[in-house]
Order: structure tokens, then C-alpha cells, then sequence
């Protein structure tokens, strides 16, 4: 696993960095640097760093966090960016549980860039879908009773007919 | 031979299986065993022993199909080989006929190659050889035949089944013995279609499926027990017509996505499938009616059924909207299947069952008798999608798929969510579940639009009220709201494309007035002939105002303090504009796309770093003078802008965008840190461009006239953009490629 994220290049400086489960990772510093979060940490603990831990992301989250990375490393240019577009379409296509476990990593390492692709997708995901096809998509239990449902429904009358 | 047979029993069973009993069946039986293999193995056979030796040229069941023995995956001529195939083997039979009792009844030629127009020739006279040997079956898939006249006029045929052919009837034809015709997905036409059909007398089973039958228009013989109709193009009355004209059809199946409305009244039906993909309005009066399946209509279609003898039925619904005449009509349509034996209801997700309180209080249980529930399943692409994404990892975590995760998003991740979807399904998502029920009164992101309410409010003619009054309701209640902390407006969007009248301005000025005191900090409006109020322009709190279609007049200097972007494409002069950019302390970002006639003349505060002009006036000397005194500026484009002769020096830009049509021009560049440049141009512009640390040219030259003096330019030019790492040359022209290579 970590060895698909380090060795592209030998130049580039290297950082360590451990996900919650105990799991260490090289990571290029430029792309580790997308990451805010990391960023502020390397900066204060300077180069002689050890390991970066980060408590609140798991192996397999962080390596899809590390792809996004890896491939945002370079300011995107003008002309790559329809290919760009369409390598973060794919990486955004993921299961629901995915998903989440990468849009909360995102929101903790503070990669605004990530967060707005992902919450976008979540978007995308409601957009169009009546209530009940939201509670189906998303598996969100009906916890109204249906005389409480149609109170609202009523209450809020402007938004539903 | 019993006695063989007893005795392998008892004794061992070696002998039995060892012996030939095949050979010695009766020839009608193997005949019956032959029917079921393609010709081919049957010629084969010839070669197991004596009494197989002419067995091929006798069996009356003639099936060509399946050509992998005499046909190469790799070879071009595998046409010829099948066609070689079958024309020998007629030959032979030909041959034969002779030999009494040597008949061919049934005749299939199914294959997937498409022969050469030269082939017809072929295929015709091997039809004509079996129609003469009163074939009764006919069978035929082959891509772009013709069919022969000479099969429409068969007296003994009592089965066709013709498989992408095209059928072109002249004259009517004469199938006195039809009972079965079958066409998928035959190319033909409603008039070639009728004079086959009128000239079955006695046909029974009719099956029309495919979209190049045209549109369908046909009487068929009364005695017809079984239609089937998958077609593209059905008109409902006459479908009616025809279903009432047939005393003996016995089972239906129409799949059509054109039909509307459909009465179905036969006291002879007892079979009914239906399938469609829209809302529909259906009624059944079908007494005998035993078996009945609909599938893919809206939950919104009205479907009424009198089926007193009904055994069983399968309803599959789509959703379209749940409202309480689509309730109403499922209710009373379930009530009526209230006495079958099996009801088998498929729908995408439960709640399309669950009756609002209101008609359950109204109206009793559409299904009192219901003993057993069984529950399937529901059949959701969400969750399907889930699983073929998710592979073995979904082994491991089967809890994933069930578990609601997005409710348990920390807030300020819900609002990000929130920030890309109109206002309206945000509220709409009140209904969800207890945790959603206020997030629509706390969510900082307004969002309206027109576009949103055309998806959500499909049938309502009036949209541009139902725009005013869905925001002018949604801010009242907000405003109610405001009283919880932590609620606040951050951005505010509004696009309409509607005009509205002078009372509906009114409003939007409450609106704005309303969001200016929330402290909002992006707005973006599009409105028609709107004219932005004052407040706006002195609101402390903005950072983004972009502006589209509306009025914008600023008689004294605006006080902007923290705006950082400014976009507009909006009527306004030119003093107004300068109060409006003036006010502007901090700004980062201005655009600017076609106002007014007058020449543009402001100045903008230096921290400007990205500037966009587009379809404005101005004159070359104000232009250089504002590009040098931004000292901050990276990115500048300019396109579609009148421009003689002027020159740009900025050691800050990095990206710079030039777009003109115009002839005569002459520019120079000087951009020493420029990283990227696009040029959209007409090469008889003379420009020279100084930049030595480019990375990217992208240049894109539009057909014209060049001379001596505008290709040395070119020449230099390219020259000059040697360095860049990558660059794309777009001409329109080969004139102008010839120079540059």
C-alpha cells in the first residue's frame, strides 16, 4: 500500500505520516502538502519530523486521500484541465461508505480543493430526488410518525405542491 | 426387445448400454430427434453406418442455423460457405423429392451474416423450392431480406416467423393455412402490414414487435386468440377499435410508450400484460379476465379494472409524484384486486404505500382480505450501484449498506452539501427524518432559481408567481427563525429569466434588505431589469457581488469595504460604474462583460490580481495606463474588445488571455514572469510578445489574407514563443500552417 504513494520520484523530499490504525505511509511533501492540516504540522515541527500521525483516518481512507493528493500535487494547468475534470469524476464515483470515510478525512486534513468535489458529488446525489428517494438513497430511517409528516408537509405547504 | 430391456434390468446393465437402440427407433422419431439440430449434423450423420446413410435427404425438418462448423472466425468468406451450405443440401433434396414421402415441413435459416445484394437471388429460390414442397413452417432471420412474394402466397404454410427482414408487399397476399405470424423487428411498412395481415382468414397468434413497423393500422381476422404488440408507434383508438373487434382473443400484451389512454373491453380476454414507461390512463372491462401484469407505469396513472374472475396480478409502479389523486387512484385500483389469489406489488421503495392520514381516514383499507404480506425486496438502483461498486469490500462491512452515515455528518459539512442545491430541495428535506427537520432554517446558503422550479413544479402554469411566492415564503419563516442563534445568511443567489412587475421588485428589495442585515457575504442576482437598491452597495459584510441583467445606477461612491470579487454584466454607465469600483478598497477579482455605449474610465485599487473584460468600450491609452498601475495583477483577459494599437507591460502576469476578431490591430506584449498565454486571433495582428519564462501557448489563428509584412510578424512571433514547454496551433487555414512549417 504505502509503496504505491512514494518512489515516482526520487528527488523529492519524503514525508512520514501514520493513519489511525497504525499504518505508516511516504508521501512526496508536495502532495502531502495539499493538505492544510499538514502542512501547519510540518511547518511546526520543522525537518526533523518523525512521523506525522493523524488519529482521525484510517489506512484505506487515507490512501484514496494520498491518490487525490498525489495527482493534485502540480497547480493544475489550463490545457490539462478537461483531463483533470474527468480523472475527479472517477475518483468522486465511489460507494457511500467510501464516500463519507474520505469527505470527513478531507474536512479534517483541511483539503478544500477534495472537500468541494466530494460534497458537490453528496449534492449531486440529492439533487432532483423527491424525500422519499432521499430516505432510499441514503438509508435515513422515517422517524415522524405520519401525522407529524403530514404536519410539515402542511406547515411548510410553499414547498411541497 | 421388452424382453431384453426386462431382463438388462435384473441381470447387469453392460448389455443394455452397449447396445445400438438408437438405429433401431422408428423413423418418424428420429426424424422428431432430427428437428431439433441444425442440418449440418445431420449430414454428418449420414456417415455413422448403413442405415443412417440416407436418412438426411428424408427428414422433413429443415433447420439451418448455428454455421460454426463450416464457418472460420478468421476467413472472409464465410458468407459463401454458408450459402455454399444450404444451396448444396437443397440441391440434393431436390434431387430426392423424387422418393415419395420425402416432405419438407418446417424450414429455418437463421443466421447473423448479412449477405450481398447478389444473395437474394439465392435465398429466393430456395423459399420458392420449399413453398413448392408445401413447407408449413417457415422460420427466417436474416438481416435485410427481402422476402420473397412467392412465401405470401402459400397455401400450406401455417406458420411464419420472419426475424429483421424487410417486407415489402405489392399485392395482397393469400395465407388461406396461417394461424401463426410472427415480425420482429422486420422493416416494413402500416400498408405492406395490412395486406399481409388481411390475408390470414384464419389466423390465431399475431406477434408485431420492433420500431420500423410504422404506424400501425390493420384489421385482422376475428378469429385471433393471441396479439402481442411491441411497437414504437400505436395510436390509442385505434388499438381499442381493434381489441373490441376480436370475439376471441384470449390473451394481450402490448408494450408501447406512445399510449395515453386505453380502454380494453373483451369478454373473451383472459390474459393481460402491459407495459409502459409513462402515466397512464387505462380501463379494463374484461369479465373473463384471469391473469393480469402491468408494469413500468407511474404511480400517477389511473387505472381502472372490472375483472370479477381475476386470479392474480403483478403491478410494478414507477414514481412519478405522490399526490393525493395518485393515492386516491391506487387505492381505488388495489381495491379492486382486493379478492385475488396473489397480488404481487413491486415499487421502488415502501412509502408509495403509505397512505397519507387523510385518505386513510376517509377511505378504509383498499386490501381487508390481505392474509399473508410477503415482503421481496424493494428494487433500488441506489443500493444496486452500491453493491456492484463496492465488490468484496462489501464482504467484509454488510452493515455499510444499511447504515445512514449522511445524518451523522458533523453540520458545517451539511451546509457545505447544502451550498450546491437550490433552497427548495432543502426544505423538501425537512420530511426526511427528525434530524433534517430544521437544517433548512439554520442552512446559511440561499439558493433560487428558475431552472429548479421547472423540474419541481412541473404542471403549474404560473412559475413566475410560484417563484416570488416560494422565496418571499421561505424568508418569512426565516426570518421567524433568526431568533436562534447561529443562524446566518452567508450567500444569497437568485437567477430568474422571468420579467416581473413593480410590486415584485418591491419584495426583492425586502429580500435583499433582509440579507444585507444577516451580514450576507456573497450575493448573486440575475433579474431582469432590476434595479440593485442602494444598501446593497454600502453593505460592509460583502466579499462577492455578481450582478447579471439587472440596472445598476450608483450616483455617489459606494462603500465596499471587504469585496474582493465584483462581477458584472449589467446596464450601467460609466459614473456609475467608477463610484461602484472606487468603493472597492480590497478587491481581487473584477469582470466586466458589455455595458453601455460609453468608453469605460475608472481606476480599481492595486490589490487587484485577476482582471476580465469582455464586449466593453475603451480606448488603448486608459487600458495601458490601468495595466501598469496594478502592480499585484496575475491573470488579465481581454476578448472581443476594439483595440487599434496598444501595448501591455506587467511584470506580475502570469496568465494572460487575448481574444479579438478585429483587422489592423497592432499589439505588443511584455509580461516578463507570463506563464501562460492564449492568443484567439487573426493573423494580420501585429504582435510581438516578450515573454521568456512562458510554459504554455495556446494559440488559435482564424482564416484571413496574409502579405509579406504579416508573415515575417507570424515568423517573429513564433519565434518569440519558442521557449514555451507546449504549445497548440490552431489555424483555420493552410495558408497560414504552410508558414509556420
Amino acid at each position: 500500500m504505502a509503496s504505491s504513494t512514494s518512489g515516482s520520484s526520487s528527488s523529492s523530499k519524503v514525508v512520514k505520516i501514520r493513519s489511525s490504525d497504525n499504518e505508516n505511509f511516504e508521501v512526496e511533501e508536495a502532495a502531502a502538502a495539499r493538505s492544510e492540516t499538514i502542512k501547519k504540522l510540518l511547518e511546526d515541527v520543522g525537518d526533523d519530523a518523525d512521523v506525522i500521525p493523524l488519529p482521525n483516518v484510517d489506512a484505506k481512507t487515507l490512501v484514496k486521500v494520498m491518490e487525490w493528493c498525489k495527482k493534485h500535487m502540480d497547480d493544475v494547468d489550463e490545457l490539462n484541465k478537461e483531463e483533470m475534470k474527468t480523472w475527479d469524476a472517477e475518483f468522486v464515483d465511489m460507494d457511500q461508505s467510501c464516500l463519507y470515510n474520505v469527505l470527513l478525512a478531507a474536512n479534517f486534513l483541511n483539503i478544500k480543493e477534495l472537500l468541494d468535489q466530494l460534497t458537490q458529488k453528496v449534492a449531486d446525489m440529492i439533487k432532483g430526488k423527491s424525500p422519499e428517494e432521499i430516505r432510499a438513497t441514503f438509508n435515513i430511517k422515517n422517524d415522524f410518525t405520519p401525522e407529524e409528516e403530514a404536519e410539515i408537509r402542511k406547515q411548510n405547504a410553499w414547498a411541497f405542491e | 426387445m421388452a424382453t431384453k430391456r426386462e431382463k438388462g434390468m435384473v441381470d447387469n446393465e453392460t448389455d443394455t448400454i452397449c447396445e445400438d437402440r438408437i438405429s433401431q427407433l422408428p423413423e418418424s422419431l428420429i426424424h422428431y430427434i432430427f428437428s431439433f439440430l441444425p442440418a449440418i449434423y445431420i449430414v454428418r450423420m449420414s456417415l455413422a453406418s448403413k442405415s443412417w446413410r440416407r436418412m438426411w435427404v428424408s427428414t422433413p425438418f429443415l433447420c439451418f442455423e448455428n454455421f460454426k462448423y463450416i464457418t472460420s472466425p478468421n476467413k472472409a468468406y464465410n458468407e459463401d460457405r454458408v450459402l455454399n451450405f444450404v444451396g448444396k443440401y437443397l440441391t440434393c433434396r431436390k434431387l430426392y423429392m423424387q422418393v415419395p414421402e420425402t416432405s419438407i415441413s418446417r424450414f429455418k435459416f437463421d443466421t447473423s451474416y448479412t449477405f450481398a445484394r447478389s444473395a437474394a437471388k439465392q435465398i429466393d429460390d430456395w423459399l420458392s423450392f420449399v413453398v413448392q414442397s408445401k413447407v408449413q413452417e417457415l422460420d427466417l432471420h436474416v438481416r435485410d431480406y427481402c422476402l420473397s412474394q412467392c412465401v405470401l402466397n402459400s397455401s400450406s404454410l401455417t406458420v411464419l416467423k420472419l426475424s429483421k427482414l424487410k417486407l415489402e408487399v405489392s399485392s395482397l397476399s393469400t395465407l388461406p393455412s396461417l394461424k401463426v405470424l410472427s415480425l420482429m423487428h422486420v422493416k416494413s411498412d402500416a400498408k405492406s402490414l395490412r395486406k399481409v395481415i388481411s390475408g390470414c382468414p384464419i389466423i390465431r397468434e399475431l406477434l408485431l414487435s420492433g420500431y420500423d413497423l410504422g404506424d400501425l393500422d390493420f384489421t385482422v381476422s376475428e378469429t385471433l386468440r393471441n396479439l402481442s404488440l411491441e411497437c414504437a408507434h400505436l395510436k390509442d383508438q385505434w388499438l381499442n377499435c381493434l381489441i373490441s373487434g376480436l370475439p376471441q382473443l384470449e390473451s394481450l400484451k402490448v408494450e408501447c410508450y406512445e399510449l395515453r389512454k386505453i380502454s380494453v373491453r373483451s369478454h373473451s380476454l383472459k390474459y393481460f400484460y402491459f407495459r409502459s414507461l409513462s402515466s397512464i390512463r387505462a380501463a379494463l372491462s374484461t369479465p373473463n379476465l384471469v391473469f393480469l401484469d402491468i408494469a413500468n407505469v407511474d404511480t400517477d396513472s389511473i387505472i381502472s379494472v372490472e375483472a370479477p374472475n381475476l386470479i392474480e396480478a403483478k403491478l410494478k409502479l414507477n414514481v412519478a409524484r405522490l399526490c393525493e389523486t395518485s393515492f386516491l387512484a391506487l387505492m381505488h385500483l388495489l381495491s379492486k384486486l382486493s379478492c385475488l389469489r396473489q397480488l404481487t406489488l413491486v415499487v421502488p421503495w415502501e412509502e408509495v404505500l403509505i397512505f397519507p392520514k387523510g385518505i386513510r381516514k376517509k377511505w378504509p383499507s383498499p386490501l381487508p382480505n390481505l392474509k399473508h404480506l410477503k415482503r421481496a425486496g424493494t428494487y433500488n438502483h441506489g443500493n444496486k450501484r452500491v453493491k456492484r461498486d463496492c465488490g468484496e469490500e462489501l464482504d467484509n462491512q454488510p452493515n455499510n449498506m444499511a447504515e445512514d452515515r449522511i445524518s451523522h455528518l458533523p453540520e458545517p459539512l451539511i451546509h457545505h452539501i447544502f451550498s450546491f442545491l437550490p433552497t427548495i430541495f432543502i426544505v423538501r428535506m425537512s420530511l426526511l427524518s427528525k434530524r433534517w427537520r430544521w437544517i433548512w432554517v439554520s442552512n446559511p446558503f440561499l439558493y433560487f432559481g428558475d431552472f429548479d422550479y421547472k423540474i419541481t413544479f412541473p404542471d403549474k402554469v404560473n412559475k413566475r408567481d410560484m417563484v416570488l411566492k416560494f422565496v418571499g415564503n421561505y424568508l418569512r419563516s426565516r426570518k421567524l427563525y433568526m431568533q436562534v442563534p447561529e443562524t446566518s445568511v452567508t450567500s444569497f443567489k437568485f437567477g430568474t429569466c422571468y420579467k416581473f412587475t413593480h410590486s415584485a421588485t418591491r419584495r426583492m428589495d425586502g429580500w435583499l434588505n433582509f440579507c444585507v442585515q444577516r451580514r450576507v457575504k456573497e450575493l448573486d442576482l440575475r433579474f431582469k431589469n432590476y434595479c440593485l437598491p442602494k444598501f446593497v452597495l454600502n453593505s460592509s459584510s460583502l466579499t462577492v457581488l455578481k450582478l447579471r441583467e439587472l440596472k445598476l445606477e450608483a450616483p455617489s461612491l459606494s462603500i465596499l469595504p471587504s469585496l474582493k470579487v465584483l462581477s458584472l454584466s449589467v446596464e450601467c454607465d460609466a459614473k456609475s460604474l467608477q463610484n461602484l469600483i472606487s468603493g472597492c478598497p480590497i478587491i481581487e477579482e473584477l469582470y466586466l462583460r458589455g455595458h453601455g455605449k460609453r468608453e469605460l474610465d475608472f481606476t480599481v485599487s492595486e490589490t487587484l490580481r485577476n482582471l476580465s473584460l469582455e464586449l466593453v468600450r475603451l480606448t488603448d491609452q486608459w487600458l495601458n495606463a490601468l495595466i501598469s498601475g496594478l502592480p499585484l495583477l496575475e491573470r488579465l483577459s481581454l476578448q472581443w474588445i476594439e483595440l487599434k494599437k496598444f501595448s501591455i507591460r506587467s511584470h506580475s502576469l502570469k496568465y494572460f488571455c487575448f481574444k479579438s476578431f478585429s483587422y489592423f490591430n497592432e499589439v505588443a506584449f511584455s509580461m516578463p514572469n507570463l506563464v501562460c498565454l492564449h492568443l484567439s486571433c487573426v493573423p494580420n495582428i501585429i504582435i510581438s510578445v516578450e515573454a521568456p519564462n512562458l510554459l504554455e501557448a495556446n494559440l488559435i489563428f482564424e482564416d484571413c489574407y496574409l502579405n509579406q509584412g504579416l508573415y515575417l510578424a507570424l515568423v517573429h512571433l513564433l519565434s518569440n514563443l519558442n521557449c514555451s514547454k507546449k504549445m497548440t496551433l490552431t489555424t483555420r487555414d493552410e495558408r497560414v500552417r504552410i508558414t509556420i512549417a
